[in-house]
């Protein structure tokens, strides 16, 4: 039962796929949503039972299918094919499919506007799919396979078609960046086979753990973290997830978030151990969590685009993740785990609730409301275990390290303040930038039941799960970290998010009218969340000056070097050679008959001056 | 077995003649008879691939033969180059259009000839007989790109021909060297040609006695050099590459596949033959001098690449990067490196073959291949698109393609030489994907755009035959479905290539390490291996 349930929250979205794009060759539009919503369903009910099955077991799942390939060598490089799911993976699983499948769901029974739908459909299945076994690998190889699968699905979704050139950008952007991601990964399983001797994870991590942590290994760290980085579009490789999220339909920009951020942070949570090893390499991955976060949650305040609003939020709550896994504290694992929950669930909802209807604003609402740290709701027990973890860490670190962690701190609570401002201004749009709002509403169909059904789900989910999960019935720690106390409750805490919620509520409100009925010195300080708003947010100057730019004028200097150095100077000195000796002999056209004998020729006396240059030595 | 490879390498031959006797005044019948040939020898090398015995590599060979009869030998250094090299051939055949190519007998039986000299190469056991090949196939290339290419086709077969022909001249002088001092060290009357027993005796022979060890002491330079140049000419290493982008560009579209899919490759075949078993200690010494270049020009080749509007220009800057990513497995002297780089070896050519096979036909229907001439041909030609997309995915390594498995595998075995040279090679293939992502989604991508057709040399039959468009017909699905089928076959199955070439390969790896070979210092980091 744990096996088939392990191996069908792989197997059912992935069947999907392939029915769905057999579908799609066939042209039986009808017959691939339904089965695509068939198998969202059934993908979810699979997470849901991998989830229940694992709480009865200490010891981590395994299926190993076989042997994908191997070669002998005095350390033999074997890649099996094999999932295994411990607690924490079977609950990302859970966190992917539940979502994943739902977000299938609502796609599928969507009213369909046109007949390639099944593409869609297949690549948001193939993403779920790819993403379970991202989580699941246990070869590194596999795993590597499995995340450059996901970066396929994530692309195509970004692309789907590719009509215009944005769309295109997007996706070259999105491959780009993802592909950084994935040679990261290979470089690390390069050196970690090297140093090793082994492709399997866990014992990778425990040779390492074991001995002196080497230069090679903090290379391999720093490939792991740039995957990780990748997939979670943190800095500096954020700028892919808001153009895939903007010109991606919602369905597929929500699932690009919740696949790549959820395969991101299930790096980083695996590897855990081994960048805690790396000189530093915790407090890297706070400085890099926290920095993103504080950036995109301004960048997020400011903008107008419905979409990009939605990815740069995201985009700052994964970066809050990172600032928790930062830590290192045992806790740390729960609270990312809890918060991903969260963040899943109502991003999915934020996102999929694009229209006017009253049914989709009360969900829109519950999500903010639920995600963004109101008090006593999910976001407020996340958020208040992340920031007492920052707090906590600088307690106990030593004095640089503990002023570090003061900023980090406070980065955190920018980063919430200024999330909540941009999630309340898409609830309450300024009359500015109304116009740009409805435009996005205005291309949404009202939802179909079972879509009101979905949103209604996650909606209370998203409202509950945090209660639920965390301080209610503390459920989510002991089934993650058994016998580790759940983060204690912090006052200090609890009071600054409040104020910090509280105040970016009001600053989105006084945000719509700031330019019309407020004083004068009030509309100015807020003037950065209603007329700085930028679609772009200087993201492609910053991609065509520090990428583009840089490499083509490598690629022209490389084509100069190639053309007057190489050719002309190098070669062509030498390429001159033969003509003179051919102009002995004209009546033979070009002197390659002269040269090709004269190179037999200086071949063979390349022989004897040779034996003879050592011929003495002839026995 | 021998006799059937003897008819394997005979058989383009003959189909050669068929063509030119039957198909000179019916081009349809031309290539018909071509097409039949090419498929009897794809037939039997996948039968020899399928029923070659692994464990048959590790024969002694032993021949008396200077030149006639020939010897063969099949293991798994060559077996899958001899499908590759069948492969391509059929594809290459297939991909010409009869109807708008002059003297298609002869240029059909050029490529014959080439087959079967690719084929004699790569199946030899003889050092004449290897020569003999490499020099038929040299001029049948010659033929191929001066007779029926682009418009600068005649310097350009001529720099083709000089360059590679120096290349050809060291390595003729290092092997006569090679046999010269096997004879002398020997001390036997005759002389031996076998390329197999010269590679274990040479070795054994100069640490048999203190004059012969001093005597390959002073010699073993001379020809790990002329050995080693002349075939990085033909590999071609960066900076030796620059013969192959004129030729490349003005070839026609089998002599381009031919050229970049298989003959390339024998320049690294030559040296897995002879540099990695006869010199390990300076293989391991000098790889430097091989690696080095060899990470240059992955970068080098990709960032020429990036800057390409032609797409043969493309392929062929793409060429020179992918070949020397496999250097970079050879001379990793490790089984994975060396087995990733075989791999690497056929998947790149039969993924450029896939993509050089997609050109010829945008080129066959619209008289350009300036990838900025074409937008949006996903949407009328999905047939193409889907092929191209395919070759593309092997050739930026996404998984369940060759490709991956061939990267993934050099990369771990060129890491355990050094991982900075690892990074480098991923760090190419990184810039590989914006390349064809660039290209992929101006041809492919946005609204449909299609070129001008106003070629001054079409005749009136053949613009209003170009007019009527389509996406790739049976005889372009036939001729791309072998190489799209090997692609995924190998990528999800790679068991299946490395079951043949793993003996093989280790046994060179366990050449380098016979006290045998000791006489030459081995670095301390092939110990480990």
């Amino acid at each position: 039962m744990i096996h088939v349930s392990l191996i069908s929250t792989f197997l059912i979205p992935l069947a999907t796929c392939m029915v769905v794009l057999l579908g799609g060759w066939l042209r039986l539009p009808r017959a691939c949503r339904a089965v695509a919503g068939l198998g969202g369903l059934a993908t979810t009910a699979a997470g849901a039972t991998l989830l229940f099955v694992t709480s009865q077991q200490t010891e981590p799942v395994q299926v190993v299918v076989g042997e994908w390939f191997s070669l002998p060598g005095q350390i033999p490089f074997t890649v099996s094919l094999s999932l295994v799911a411990d607690h924490m993976t079977a609950w990302l699983i859970f966190v992917v499919t539940v979502v994943g499948g739902l977000i299938v769901l609502h796609a599928a029974t969507a009213v369909s506007s046109t007949t390639t739908d099944w593409r869609r459909l297949c690549l948001l299945s193939g993403a779920v799919s790819a993403t379970v076994l991202v989580l699941a690998s246990e070869n590194f190889l596999q795993l590597i396979v499995a995340w450059q699968l996901l970066a396929v699905a994530v692309c195509g979704l970004a692309g789907e078609g590719a009509a215009d050139l944005r769309r295109r950008m997007a996706v070259r952007k999105s491959a780009l960046v993802l592909s950084v991601g994935g040679c990261g990964l290979l470089i690390a399983a390069c050196i970690l086979w090297t140093t090793t001797g082994t492709l399997d994870i866990a014992q990778l991590l425990a040779a390492v753990q074991d001995r002196e942590f080497t230069s090679q290994e903090t290379i391999a760290g720093i490939g792991i973290l740039v995957a990780a980085i990748a997939g979670c579009a943190q800095f500096p490789l954020w700028v892919w997830l808001p153009d895939a999220g903007e010109e991606s339909p919602s369905a597929a920009a929500c699932l690009q978030c919740v696949g790549s951020g959820v395969a991101g942070i299930s790096l980083l949570l695996r590897f855990q151990t081994f960048l805690a090893h790396m000189p530093n390499g915790l407090l890297v991955v706070a400085a890099i969590g926290g920095g993103t976060a504080l950036a995109a949650g301004w960048i997020a305040a400011t903008l107008t685009s419905r979409a990009r609003l939605l990815a740069f939020v995201t985009i700052a709550y994964l970066g809050l993740i990172w600032l928790a896994v930062g830590t290192g504290a045992p806790g740390g694992i729960a609270v990312a785990g809890m918060q991903l929950a969260i963040l899943s669930t109502g991003m999915t909802v934020i996102c999929l609730a694009t229209g006017r209807s009253r049914m989709e604003k009360i969900v829109s609402l519950s999500a903010t409301i639920g995600l963004c740290g109101v008090p006593l709701l999910s976001g407020f027990w996340s958020l208040t275990s992340i920031l007492s973890l920052v707090r906590n860490a600088g307690d106990v670190a030593d004095a640089t390290a503990s002023t570090w962690w003061s900023v980090f701190f406070w980065c955190a609570v920018g980063a919430i303040f200024f999330t909540t401002v941009g999630l309340f201004r898409l609830l309450w749009p300024s009359a500015a930038h109304d116009l740009a709002m409805r435009e996005n509403h205005a291309k949404a169909a009202p939802p179909t039941w079972p879509q009101q059904a979905v949103l209604l789900l996650l909606a209370g989910a998203t409202l509950a799960a945090g209660a639920v999960l965390g301080p209610l019935t503390g459920w989510l720690n002991k089934y993650l970290m058994p016998g580790i106390e759940a983060v204690g409750e912090d006052r200090f805490v609890q009071i600054i998010l409040t104020a910090t919620v509280v105040g970016g509520i009001i600053s989105a409100s006084l945000a719509r009218v700031a330019d019309r009925r407020l004083p004068t010195l009030v509309a100015r300080l807020l003037r950065p969340f209603t007329s700085l708003g930028s679609r772009e947010f200087f993201l492609r100057d910053y991609y065509f000056l520090g990428v583009a730019l840089p490499l083509r004028a490598g690629s022209l200097l490389c084509r100069f070097v190639d053309w007057f150095f190489i050719d002309r100077i190098l070669i062509g000195t030498f390429a001159r050679l033969p003509v003179r000796f051919a102009k002995s002999a004209q009546s033979l056209q070009n002197g390659l008959i002269q040269f090709y004998a004269l190179m037999i020729v200086a071949a063979v006396a390349m022989i004897f001056a040779v034996v003879l240059w050592s011929g003495t030595d002839v026995p | 077995m021998s006799d059937i490879v003897s008819s394997l390498v005979l058989l383009p031959l003959a189909g050669a003649i068929t063509v030119l006797v039957g198909g000179r005044a019916r081009p349809r019948a031309a290539q018909g008879i071509a097409t039949g040939f090419t498929v009897a020898a794809l037939a039997a090398t996948i039968w020899i691939a399928v029923t070659h015995d692994p464990l048959a590599d590790v024969a002694p060979s032993h021949s008396e033969a200077i030149f006639y009869p020939p010897t063969w030998h099949i293991d798994g250094i060559n077996v899958w180059l001899l499908v590759l090299t069948a492969l391509l051939t059929y594809a290459g055949v297939l991909i010409t259009v009869a109807r708008s190519q002059p003297r298609i007998d002869l240029y059909l039986a050029c490529l014959l000839i080439l087959e079967a000299g690719l084929l004699g190469v790569f199946a030899t056991d003889n050092l004449l007989w290897l020569f003999f090949c490499w020099e038929v196939t040299r001029v049948a290339l010659f033929f191929l790109i001066g007779g029926w290419g682009e418009t600068d086709r005649r310097p350009a077969a001529i720099k083709f021909f000089l360059f590679t022909l120096v290349g050809s001249g060291l390595t003729f002088a290092g092997c006569g060297l090679l046999v010269l001092s096997h004879h002398w060290m020997s001390g036997s009357a005759e002389f031996t040609l076998n390329l197999r027993q010269l590679v274990a005796e040479l070795p054994q022979l100069a640490a048999a006695s203190s004059a012969n060890a001093q005597y390959w002491a002073g010699i073993e330079p001379w020809l790990f050099t002329a050995i080693g140049l002349g075939f990085a000419i033909q590999v071609p290493l960066f900076p030796l590459h620059i013969w192959l982008q004129d030729a490349a560009v003005e070839a026609p579209t089998a002599g381009l596949l031919m050229l970049c899919g298989v003959w390339i490759k024998i320049g690294l075949y030559g040296w897995l033959r002879l540099l990695l078993p006869l010199f390990p200690g300076l293989c391991g010494d000098l790889a430097g001098y091989f690696l080095w270049p060899a990470a240059i020009g992955t970068i080098y080749g990709v960032m020429l690449a990036l800057v390409q509007d032609d797409l043969k220009r493309l392929t062929a800057n793409l060429t020179v990067s992918y070949a020397s990513f496999s250097v970079l497995g050879l001379f990793s002297s490790n089984v994975i490196g060396i087995n990733g780089s075989l791999l690497a070896l056929c998947s790149h050519g039969l993924s450029l073959g896939i993509v050089i096979c997609v050109t010829s036909a945008l080129f066959t229907r619209y008289r350009t291949r300036e990838a900025e001439a074409f937008s949006g041909l996903a949407s009328r030609y999905p047939r193409l698109a889907g092929v191209t997309f395919v070759g593309v995915a092997s050739l930026i390594a996404l998984p369940l393609t060759s490709g991956f498995v061939a990267t993934a595998t050099v990369s771990m075995g060129v890491a355990r030489i050094h991982p900075g040279f690892a990074i480098t090679a991923l760090m190419a293939l990184v810039l590989c994907t914006w390349c064809f992502l660039r290209v992929m989604q101006r041809v492919f991508g946005g609204t449909f755009r299609e070129p001008v057709i106003d070629h001054p040399s079409w005749t009136p039959q053949e613009t209003i035959t170009q007019a009527i468009r389509g996406d790739l017909n049976l005889r372009e699905m036939a001729a791309v479905l072998p190489l799209i089928l090997a692609v995924l076959c190998i990528g999800v199955a790679p068991q299946l290539f490395f079951s043949r070439t793993e003996t093989a390969v280790s046994q060179i790896v366990a050449q380098q390490q016979s006290p045998s070979a000791a006489v030459v210092r081995i670095d301390d980091r092939n110990l480990d291996r």
